[in-house]
């Protein structure tokens, strides 16, 4: 067993699954981060990955083209994030609560919906299968012996995420929006009194948040799975909002903390497989080092502010 | 000069405000949930009938209701202490579960009389359940960490502890699913009403209750946590030791949840056979947000839903609506209420007309 173990295969495919699995965590976190930037600790990403998962995998039955699955499932994220923004902006309601009851209700709708649209037995997951995203094969590098056996491959999604981590940091800390986006989450009052419009900026945060969201939850039911159950998402879009607060919503370290998530979740699937451990305890891995880190950070975080006003 | 009768009703609108508004969100996430069934169901007429009559039909459906009661009850109490503190602490979801496989160990591994041996059964879980609500409070007092997403997280963890308690403890071998053994008859609690499983365990919620409501009303601790959860900084101010109210109250919080877990798999199951989180934390939720925090308004609260969700249940067995749909109607109601600005605007016309009023005889 041990011998299998540090044989090069197996490094490889658990590399490989490290990128895999840390592909949705980065979209989450990058929607977190959007939210924190914009000064709400955005709970329901959870909700957002799902619903837009849910959307993308209908549509793929109704219309089998994937890019008409994926645009639906943007529109379906950025429809739920608006509902959040009328919530908290225009009704004023307690942040924690709605998040946690939008997640709640999306999960009931996730089972009712595909229930209500193709029968089957009820409260079981969706039986008709979704339309995935092909593996891309990189040229040139898939033919590098062990480099293109980890980096090569993987969904569109993946490699994707290099252009929204680069976006996503582009707009928060690059155009004037992001700084507005900034100032409005770090004093909505004194960032109002300069004549920023807070509200169209959140608004506007709240819409990108659900777009990123979405591709994350396109990931999960058409290329992670090939069909849609109403609890794929598995606390993926709170890990997000942790990887977000872990990073302070700084997009790239967000990514290799995402990484170091990703390879925690990896190690579960992998030591699965090779040793005959309990599956159950590996599987409390990623959620008991997301308590560790947020811990930790939080930790730090206040006592760098002590030290900054002990000067 | 105005009409008597609509000043009288404009007084009670605004004394009773709360209430109307919780009475909107209702009636906008009923009308919501009308419009699905309507868009999706055959027999509309039949969906009604078996949600809004359908647990009174017999007496085995009436007690269902009151079974579910226990449950939601003591979910809705843990919830609300918990957050009557403003901590919003959702692991008694996993408390919940984890005080069902832990019971369950406890009821196949020790041996005791009747009587004794439930009672001993509550209090162990009691105090895992306190003392596994502790660690996000404390996590959050001590480092500052959100409460909410560690909470959260707790939940996976609990879910896949219960878990691994099923498969790889309790779980009997030569059962087809995944069980543990049926539970001797020492620690389960007596189904006392004939045709129902309603069982010993609503006199443990309805201690509860009562217990919780003294405690509340009438005693030091109660009084200081009430305080902190209005105005913490007035608390400190008094003297009151904040961080030690609040961990007290997340103790408690949990030792219900615990309870409540240990008293649903001695009641209704007699074995352990749950391999995933049952959601009645989030039902609590719900109880405690309704019952604003108050233990016999959450006791109404409590036993209201479990109306509700015995209609739904006979909704998924007798027509084509799934059960789920309950779901979404219950965090509406819960999102709506939770819109502090919902018909705000009402309140304020009504309040600034009364106040030009009295203004106004003021001047004569």
């Amino acid at each position: 067993m041990f011998k299998e173990v540090i044989t090069g295969a197996f490094v490889i495919s658990f590399l490989y699954s490290v990128i895999r699995m840390a592909t949705p965590l980065i979209y989450a976190s990058m929607g977190a981060i959007i939210s924190k930037q914009a000064g709400t600790n955005n709970l329901a990403i959870e909700a957002t990955m799902l619903i837009s998962s849910m959307v993308g995998c209908i549509t793929s039955v109704y219309i089998p083209n994937i890019l008409v699955a994926v645009l639906a499932a943007i529109v379906a994220g950025i429809l739920l994030s608006l509902f959040l923004a009328f919530m908290f902006l225009k009704l004023e309601a307690n942040c924690t609560m709605t998040c946690i009851s939008l997640n709640t209700m999306t999960t009931g709708l996730a089972m009712f919906i595909p229930f209500a649209l193709f029968g089957g037995s009820k409260g079981s997951s969706m039986g008709k299968a979704s339309l995935t995203f092909p593996s891309v094969q990189i040229p040139l590098i898939k033919d590098i012996p062990v480099l293109g056996n980890i980096v090569s491959g993987h969904c569109i999604l993946t490699y994707l995420t290099i252009v929204v981590t680069f976006l996503v940091w582009f707009i928060i800390f690059r155009t004037s929006f992001g700084l507005r986006m900034r100032a409005a989450g770090e004093n909505p009052d004194s960032a109002m009194s300069v004549g920023i419009d807070v509200y169209g900026v959140k608004l506007k945060s709240f819409i990108l948040t659900g777009i990123v969201c979405s591709l994350g939850g396109c990931f999960m039911s058409m290329y992670y799975l090939s069909w849609f159950t109403a609890g794929m998402v598995a606390g993926r879009g709170f890990i997000g909002v942790s990887i977000s607060n872990l990073t302070g919503g700084k997009p790239f370290m967000a990514v290799l903390v995402a990484l170091v998530f990703g390879a925690i979740d990896a190690m579960a699937l992998t030591f699965q497989s090779a040793f005959n451990f309990p599956a159950e305890i590996l599987q409390m891995m990623p959620y008991i080092a997301t308590i560790i880190g947020v811990t930790l950070v939080s930790h730090l975080e206040v006592k760098r502010k002590q030290k900054l006003l002990a000067k | 000069m105005c009409d008597p009768l609509k000043e009288k009703m404009r007084r009670i609108f605004i004394y009773n405000f709360e209430a109307f508004r919780i009475l909107v969100a209702i009636t906008i996430a009923f009308s919501v949930i009308a419009v699905l069934v309507l868009l999706t169901s055959d027999d509309a007429g039949a969906v009604s009938y078996w949600f809004i009559l359908g647990p009174l039909t017999s007496m085995r459906r009436l007690g269902g209701v009151l079974e579910l009661s226990i449950p939601f009850i003591l979910c809705g109490l843990s919830v609300s202490m918990m957050f009557q503190v403003n901590k919003f602490n959702l692991c008694s979801d996993g408390i919940f579960y984890i005080g069902m496989a832990f019971a369950s160990v406890f009821a196949l591994k020790l041996d005791l009389p009747p009587v004794l041996f439930p009672i001993v059964i509550i209090v162990l879980c009691a105090v895992i359940g306190g003392l596994t609500a502790l660690i996000p409070a404390s996590l959050n007092l001590k480092f500052n960490a959100s409460v909410v997403v560690c909470a959260l997280m707790l939940n996976y963890v609990l879910q896949y502890l219960g878990r691994y308690i099923l498969l790889y403890k309790v779980k009997d071998p030569a059962l087809t699913y995944n069980g543990s053994a049926i539970f001797p008859k020492a620690a389960t609690l007596t189904h006392f009403v004939p045709k129902t499983r309603i069982h010993t365990g609503i006199f443990v919620a309805i201690a509860a209750v009562l217990i919780i409501y003294w405690v509340l009303r009438s005693t030091k601790l109660g009084f200081a946590i009430r305080i902190t959860g209005k105005n913490e900084d007035f608390a400190k101010a008094s003297g009151i030791n904040v961080a030690l109210t609040v961990l007290v109250s997340q103790f408690i919080g949990g030792a219900l949840a615990g309870i409540g877990g240990a008293v649903e798999v001695m009641g209704i199951y007699q074995q352990f056979r749950i391999d995933t989180l049952l959601g009645y934390g989030f039902d609590g939720l719900l109880i405690a947000v309704i019952g604003k925090n108050d233990p016999l308004r959450v006791t109404v609260a409590a036993v209201a839903l479990a109306y509700l969700r015995q209609g739904a249940a006979l909704v998924n067995s007798y027509t084509d609506i799934p059960l789920e749909l309950v779901q979404v109607l219950q965090s509406m109601i819960v999102i709506f209420v939770a819109a502090e600005q919902l018909m705000a605007g009402l309140k304020h016309k009504m309040i600034v007309e009364e106040s030009e009023k009295a203004g106004g005889v003021q001047h004569v």
